[in-house]
């Protein structure tokens, strides 16, 4: 299957270095009623319960308004999520790509094209984003490149 | 549940296959009835199965029912009439477009299927199996702001289920109004399939 990915360096650092946060934002080309209040895809209950399961700190953005919106179509739409350095130091290498193997655990085998847009903190502090879209499979062999190529679980690690 | 979906299929489509070599040996033991049940079954089968090994077996299932129902009992085959128009409501022709409905809704009330809380606060996963029950998020109240068609779409029913056919189509390919005791049936299946 084919697919799009693209690694960008965003200029200045949004992302809190200690957590995973889940951000207010539909990924991708999602619809959305557009009246401004706070919105996130209906994966991110699942994305969130799944990875604080598993032991990694992850919050969203507005836990007082978690307004869900659910698109019925048989595609992966993951939460816009920003990665910090400490939870991914350590890791050899593999926290983004062992975060979507746990997630697309708990989705419907059907559900095999991914959407990815994560921001992701590098060692240095410098903030980088992930974008991905295409086969499930492919996405988190690709995170695994896209972590590594930020230098995590190189010699340091 | 879409998980349940794929598994679904095959075990339909492994359905329809046996009902395929029972009217092949006894065609007289199936009804009208049943035919359609089967022409109906068929597309439930490929709606279940795309991007799945098994969807080009169930292209050929579909196309395979469709020319024994032609075949054998074209009265099943007469397009519907649709006001002045006629409507194409055949599973086996409509199968063949791959596209559904998705809707997008802001979900307002939801609750865990197996403690029946709110998600949010309970400690269970939708998509995981707790004690052998899968977990699935029971929407009650939900705002819908759009529907669009799609290729994918999540829940595999969700599809196209009558195509508008304009009575000068019919008639330019009849040679001219029709009679009153006239009924246009399709010819589709009689054909090889033109494809997906």
């Amino acid at each position: 299957m084919e697919y799009r990915i693209t690694f960008m360096t965003v200029s200045s650092s949004v992302v809190d270095p200690s957590a995973i946060v889940v951000m207010p934002r539909l990924p991708g080309s999602l619809s959305s009623p557009a009246d401004g209040r706070p919105e996130y895809p209906s994966s991110t209950l699942i994305f969130v319960k799944v990875l604080r399961n598993a032991g990694y700190p992850i919050r969203v953005a507005t836990p007082e308004d978690v307004r869900e919106l659910s698109h019925h179509a048989a595609d992966i739409w993951l939460p816009v999520a920003a990665f910090g350095l400490q939870v991914l130091a350590g890791g050899a290498g593999n926290i983004l790509a062992d975060v979507l193997t746990r997630v697309f655990g708990s989705f419907p085998r059907r559900k095999t094209v991914a959407h990815i847009q994560w921001n992701v903190q590098a060692p240095d502090g410098s903030t980088h984003e992930f974008t991905f879209d295409g086969d499930a499979e492919t996405a988190i062999e690709t995170a695994r490149a896209f972590e590594r190529s930020l230098g995590y679980g190189g010699d340091e690690h | 549940m879409a998980a349940m979906s794929t598994d679904d299929g095959r075990t339909r489509l492994a359905e329809v296959r046996r009902k395929i070599d029972a009217y092949r040996a006894h065609p007289a033991d199936f009804s009208d009835g049943d035919l359609l049940s089967l022409r109906r079954d068929a597309r439930a089968a490929i709606d279940r199965l795309d991007d799945e090994p098994e969807f080009g077996v169930a292209h050929a299932t579909l196309d395979e029912v469709g020319r024994h129902v032609r075949r054998d009992r074209p009265q099943l085959c007469v397009l519907t009439e649709d006001g002045d128009n006629f409507a194409q409501e055949c599973p086996v022709a409509l199968g063949h477009i791959r596209l559904g409905f998705s809707i997008g809704a802001e979900i307002e009330e939801s609750h865990c299927s197996i403690c029946e809380r709110d998600l949010w606060e309970c400690p269970h996963i939708p998509g995981q199996v707790y004690d052998g029950q899968p977990v699935t998020r029971i929407i009650t109240k939900a705002r819908l702001f759009e529907v669009s068609l799609v290729d994918r779409p999540d829940f595999p029913d969700a599809r196209i289920t009558s195509q508008s056919i304009v009575r000068a189509e019919v008639e330019d390919a009849f040679g001219g109004p029709l009679p009153a005791n006239v009924r246009p049936v399709c010819d589709r299946c009689l054909t090889p399939c033109p494809g997906i």
